[in-house]
């Protein structure tokens, strides 16, 4: 089976030949073509590049196109700091942000940092065509005005400007539909986006049900394709049910630390749950120890046929050597042939 | 109940529900009747040790602890405009906070300047992105006894090692401590040890209770000064 018929398998719940396998390698494409961060996160070519030397070097069954939410806020004039092992990020909340997006969204051809995610999607599609879906990643709409005016302004407006919190999220979900779709056009096969602002840690279950789910569900409806709720970077299996009826979403990343079989049973027996191991954490992942943590979560799944194994959480940093993934590779063999 | 457990109840309640005018509006009846060291003592910091427990085992969110932050940093507000029913309040110690070299997520570090201000500590910040030397030199010129250093994200948390390098490096590790925090020494446990951290606290909420620990361990002469 090509990576592509086993994505889909997984979609419609029919068997297939081995586990399918997503790791977020978006970064660590560029260490694999030895590119700086940053031209490989400026250059849509460097970042093809980058992806395929990772697809040659590791059996991965989906493409990511790049991971860097920064520049999403980089679009809204959002000053970027670079690393040279790390993907751009947010330097400081942008005086006037809120302004620039109360301005209206900016589309791709409005932004170079919007037209690299979207020229990066086409490019990978194209190479990939027919063989590995590809994924773009967006920020969740949410989640954006925490990007661009910082979290603690962007809780002033939810706790203390509704008017504000309401302008700003609908401008948001704009941008998201605006990108999502020129991404799907671009060949993406899925949209995935970390959610952050859904979790209970961060705020009310009122809030998120008076709020957030509202704009999520009026963005995921009009994003016109399937899309991959993303954890973000904690559990999310005890607020899944909040999540189960958003529209358009094929699957959800749940933390490496949730309950696969409870996450089943509450977002029901249809759409897929990626989910294994964490990105960030493989690093410092010895080899045998990520290949039993890789056996641990292919084991909880075994008897599941909508499931992925996945890093999850953020991206697979720089320095994890090589042998700690194929270690994972290995035990995904080694299931499989036991499993015929 | 008395009066004043009412008081600590209906405040709790008001935070959680993120009614932070009317919170503020309780606490300035009591700061009225009682002066504004009885409400830090009375209100406030009962309050906000419930939430701070709370907090960090997950039964009250982000949102709510920074409305508790909001509402801390309301009547701060009125103390650092000269409430006249404020007394000299005695300093616990100073502190010098700053997000590590190449960290931009500044919420969590405000918030921790908020509480340990309303716990008496002096804090001078320094904001984000903020290089190792800055840290030192500023503790210095103050006179701090505890170095605050906040990341959010792993590659910046391991900048907190120059710092750690640098006050080992001028012979201070005796005499100012290095507290690190953010939402990745919650995911990484060892991670303070591996960056040379003298400790961290489960929530913004619960820092003073950690700098005053680092202060008393380190600089005994400066824990006098309170008087």
């Amino acid at each position: 089976m090509t990576s592509l018929e086993r994505v889909l398998a997984v979609l419609s719940g029919a068997p297939c030949d081995r586990r399918p396998l997503s790791l977020t390698l978006s970064l660590y494409g560029a260490r694999l073509c030895g590119a700086k961060c940053g031209a490989y996160f400026r250059e849509p070519d460097l970042y093809l590049s980058g992806q395929e030397a990772v697809a040659a070097r590791f059996p991965v069954d989906i493409v990511y196109a790049p991971f860097a939410l920064a520049l999403e806020g980089e679009a809204y004039g959002s000053t970027l700091a670079w690393f040279e092992k790390a993907p751009p990020n947010v330097k400081r909340p942008l005086r006037g942000a809120a302004e620039a997006l109360l301005g209206g969204p900016k589309r791709p051809g409005q932004s170079p940092s919007l037209d690299y995610i979207v020229e990066s999607t086409r490019l990978l599609a194209e190479r990939f065509e027919g063989e590995k879906p590809v994924a773009a990643i967006l920020t969740a709409p949410i989640d954006l005005p925490a990007l661009l005016i910082g979290l603690d302004a962007w809780l002033d407006a939810l706790l203390f400007d509704e008017g504000r919190a309401k302008e700003l999220l609908d401008l948001s979900v704009a941008h998201f539909v605006g990108m999502a779709r020129a991404c799907f056009e671009a060949g993406a096969a899925f949209v995935a986006s970390p959610v952050m602002l859904v979790n209970p840690k961060l705020l009310t279950r009122d809030m998120i049900g008076r709020s957030m789910l509202p704009a999520l569900a009026r963005a995921f409806a009009a994003a016109a394709g399937p899309l991959i709720f993303h954890h973000g970077a904690s559990p999310i299996g005890a607020s899944l049910e909040l999540f189960r009826e958003l529209p358009g979403v094929a699957g959800f990343v749940i933390d490496q630390r949730d309950d696969f079989a409870l996450a089943r049973k509450t977002i029901g027996p249809d759409r897929v749950i990626l989910t294994g191991f964490s990105g960030p954490l493989m690093e410092r992942c010895a080899p045998a120890i990520m290949g039993r943590l890789a056996r641990r979560a292919l084991d909880a799944m075994a008897d599941d046929p909508c499931a992925v194994l996945a890093s999850t959480a953020a991206d697979i940093p720089w320095d994890t050597p090589p042998e700690t993934i194929d270690a994972i590779v290995a035990e995904i063999g080694r299931e499989a042939a036991e499993r015929s | 109940m008395s009066k004043t457990e009412e008081r600590i109840a209906r405040l709790y309640s008001l935070i959680l529900d993120a009614r932070r005018a009317e919170a503020v509006a309780l606490l300035d009846e009591a700061l009225r009747a009682e002066g504004f060291d009885s409400i830090v003592s009375n209100y406030l910091e009962p309050v906000l040790r419930t939430i701070g427990e709370r907090w960090s085992h997950d039964s009250v969110s982000l949102a709510q602890a920074y409305v508790a932050g909001k509402v801390a940093e309301d009547m701060l507000l009125r103390f650092e405009a000269g409430e006249p029913s404020a007394s000299a309040r005695p300093i616990r110690g100073v502190a010098v906070l700053g997000n590590a070299e190449d960290d931009y997520h500044g919420l969590g570090r405000r918030m921790v300047g908020t509480f340990l201000r309303l716990s008496g500590w002096s804090v001078s910040d320094l904001g984000n992105d903020v290089l190792p030397g800055l840290f030192v030199d500023e503790a210095l010129r103050t006179g701090a006894s505890v170095i605050g250093v906040s990341a959010m994200m792993l590659t910046n948390a391991r900048n907190i090692v120059a710092v750690r390098e640098e006050l080992d490096k001028r012979g201070l590790a005796g005499r100012i401590g290095l507290a690190v925090g953010g939402a990745v020494f919650a995911l990484r446990p060892g991670l303070v040890r591996e960056v040379g951290g003298d400790g961290t606290a489960a929530s913004a909420v619960e820092a003073p209770a950690l700098f005053d620990k680092l202060a008393a361990e380190r600089s005994p002469v400066l824990a006098t000064e309170d008087s």
